[in-house]
């Protein structure tokens, strides 16, 4: 099956621009309809730009080609966790959330909880209850009503526009237990998962009506490399290291971010801002380049913390009448937006 | 090109800083057939591309490159068409795909029946070539026996690393280590003794105002689980910071006791039985003590010293009592591991050196500590 992937824009890199995406609420019947979505009316979401460079686009692609997981790791700042969501803008605009879930590892999560979660109290006070209340009686004889998937699960179900792939961040799989990873070799390798449960019921990957091919998901894991991650699960990912960006890139990103925070206080971007020679954020991205290197603070200002220090520079811009070329070398704002010692 | 491709990817494999499996291969391929990856025409594209499929640990990537670089220059032509240009002079127009055939020796990859099979159904494949994108470069493995013969021969990469106490060339990371080891080293939990625990009993009964169940006090059924034993002296002083790194990450193993000595790797006149000086490494004084907790078969004892190797002088007495002690610890245990900063390579004649006849010396590199933990899995 032929699936849609990432094209580079006129040069190599893409930038996928920041937009409002809905949010939705999702709904699973095990019996019939499967995974029903509906958008929350009033309630939006900000997906910021996201400048994705020709090596990452031909990871992503590959992670879409071979249907493996993309193992990303990188400083912390470098983006890894925004991408998957960026993926998702890229290919579902504004329903990108209809077709996007996110796993959020903690030091207490199961490989399980991916996948779905059940209510076991609420169903032993349905059952203790069901003298009185016959609704509820009811309600426990049977197991499917204690059962809310997890990301995974719906990655799983979601249906897709043929050519396109639901998409799952996994992020910051380090903090998982030490097993985590392990547990999740099955579910990750043949896409689907036993609802222990139920009898016989498993929550699997759509098959294309077509080819009856199944439809993996676009699989994100992100990593700070906190712990190790096993070989056995290293060897089912595909990887990719995001790297310290480069000063042309960095102007890039933080010229669209600059014109991005003008569109928030709905204000016009200064002009200038598209030029190649002499645009007006040069000296600020020379002088995070420069503070990088030299500054001592918890760690190195990473891309993350040098969009703050322009958010508020733009925030003193805007609503103080501040000039950006003051603004570069108050020593304040840099301590506590970078995050420097004194 | 998949006969170069198996090729390198054997190599490496075979060089045992990245596990691989075959699978991981065939994604590899799978991906380079696939119409999103026609841009595929440099050798910087296959090599980014290859650390997408074969590479998941960043501190592999410089052994990766050092790989790639002299395998894809050594062996490889590298054949750019429709133009037919060469990157390489020793190619010329007589190489083809049945080259791939003539190549041996060990490091000759083995020819992939698939992309025979191809041509043979389709006869006009190559033709087809300059139409399509992908076979914009063709790879060919270079024909050993052609030619003068003057094809040097490939270098395998160093097998280490100098190890200095400066953590930005750190060849390995600890922790990672401490974690593997986590896997293997077994911890013992506290036991209940017959003695009742008083104290505990009372307080349950203030707070719940009733004795659910009789609490006995519990037994400490430990044993010391890692013993490292740092050579803190004279020219060792220059890897202190390599032995905090190890102390830091072993401690913090949970549920793992571990004791921690610095050593004075030269006999003394001290009274103890070994003849070496000990001290609890982070307190003053003292001798080396299993007092605290035993020391038994499952203790996993690290030394980490150059051994002398520094020196580069043979210190006859020396030898005698090292060879005491490694028997010493050898008959408590067999997870017994001598890690020394200074590869053997770099070593003269030498104590270290005449010690290393008896005793195994490891150098730090992560490469060498994982095949200690994996090695100590097949003990048992």
């Amino acid at each position: 099956m032929k699936y849609k992937l990432l094209e580079p824009g006129g040069g190599h890199d893409l930038e996928v621009k920041g937009r409002e995406v809905n949010r939705y609420t999702y709904t699973y019947h095990f019996s019939g309809q499967g995974l029903v979505t509906a958008p929350i009316a009033g309630r939006k979401r900000k997906i910021s730009t996201y400048i994705i460079k020709k090596q990452l686009i031909d990871a992503v692609n590959a992670a879409i080609v071979t249907g493996r997981p993309l193992l990303l790791k990188g400083a912390p700042g470098s983006g890894k966790t925004k991408l998957a969501e960026a993926v998702a803008s890229y290919f579902y605009h504004d329903e990108a959330y209809k077709y996007y879930f996110e796993w959020h590892v903690k030091s207490r999560s199961r490989a399980r909880d991916g996948g779905y979660v059940f209510d076991h109290v609420g169903r032993m006070r349905d059952a203790t209850i069901s003298d009185y209340d016959k609704k509820a009686g009811k309600r426990a004889a049977d197991p499917a009503n204690y059962i809310t998937l997890g990301a995974l699960g719906y990655a799983l179900q979601t249906r897709t526009a043929p050519g396109y792939k639901p998409i799952l961040l996994i992020d910051e799989i380090d903090k998982g237990d030490i097993d985590f990873p392990n547990d999740l070799l099955l579910e990750l390798d043949e896409m689907r998962f036993k609802v222990n449960e139920m009898d016989n019921t498993y929550i699997e990957a759509h098959k294309d009506k077509k080819s009856n091919e199944q439809i993996r998901p676009l699989v994100f894991i992100t990593s700070n490399d906190e712990r190790e991650l096993p070989p056995a699960f290293l060897r089912r990912c595909l990887y990719y290291y995001i790297p310290e960006f480069e000063e042309p890139l960095l102007r890039r990103i933080a010229v669209s971010k600059m014109k991005e925070f003008y569109q928030d206080h709905k204000k016009k971007a200064p002009a200038g801002l598209d030029k190649e020679k002499d645009n007006p954020l040069d000296p600020f991205v020379r002088k995070f380049m420069d503070l990088k290197d030299t500054a001592t603070g918890s760690k190195p200002p990473s891309t993350s913390e040098m969009l703050d220090w322009l958010k508020l520079i733009t925030f003193e811009i805007i609503h103080k009448g501040r000039r950006l070329e003051d603004l570069v070398d108050d020593g304040d704002i840099q301590r506590i937006t970078l995050k420097l010692n004194a | 090109m998949v006969g170069p491709l198996w090729g390198f990817f054997q190599l490496v494999r075979s060089s045992g800083h990245i596990p691989l499996s075959i699978d991981q291969y065939f994604f590899f391929v799978h991906a380079l057939h696939a119409e999103a990856f026609r841009t595929v025409s440099t050798k910087a594209d296959l090599l980014a591309l290859m650390k997408i499929f074969w590479l998941n640990e960043p501190g592999f990537e410089p052994q990766f490159n050092a790989l790639f670089n002299r395998f894809f220059d050594d062996k490889v032509l590298w054949k750019i068409l429709p133009d037919q240009k060469t990157e390489n002079e020793a190619g010329d127009d007589g190489h083809d795909h049945g080259q791939q055939e003539k190549t041996s020796g060990p490091e000759a990859p083995a020819p992939d029946p698939s992309a025979n099979d191809d041509l043979k159904k389709d006869p006009g494949k190559k033709a087809d070539h300059t139409q399509d994108a992908r076979s914009e470069i063709e790879l060919i493995l270079k024909d050993s026996t052609a030619g003068e013969g003057k094809e040097a021969p490939f270098k395998r990469e160093l097998a280490h690393a100098f190890a200095l106490s400066d953590k930005s060339i750190m060849p390995f990371d600890a922790r990672k280590f401490a974690q593997r080891l986590r896997r293997k080293v077994e911890t013992a939990e506290q036991v209940s003794s017959d003695r009742i625990n008083a104290p505990e009993m009372v307080r349950q009964f203030v707070e719940l105002g009733f004795i659910e169940e009789i609490i006995y006090e519990l037994e400490d059924a430990s044993y010391s689980n890692i013993v490292l034993f740092s050579d803190r002296f004279g020219s060792m002083l220059a890897y202190e910071y390599l032995d905090m790194q190890f102390r830091d990450s072993l401690r913090n193993i949970p549920h793992c006791t571990f004791e921690h000595y610095a050593f004075y790797n030269l006999p003394v006149s001290s009274e103890d039985r070994r003849g070496f000086l000990f001290t609890p490494a982070d307190a003053k004084g003292g001798e080396i003590s299993s007092d605290r907790h035993p020391w038994t078969r499952n203790t996993w004892f690290f030394i980490l010293s150059d051994a002398g190797g520094h020196s580069g002088t043979v210190n006859r007495q020396r030898i005698i009592r090292t060879n005491q002690f490694w028997t010493f610890l050898t008959g408590i245990s067999e997870f017994v591991y001598w890690i020394n900063p200074i590869p053997a390579a770099y070593l003269n004649d030498c104590t270290a050196k005449r010690l290393q006849m008896k005793i195994p010396m490891i150098t730090p590199e992560m490469a060498n500590l994982n095949q200690l933990v994996k090695e100590a899995r097949t003990v048992r």
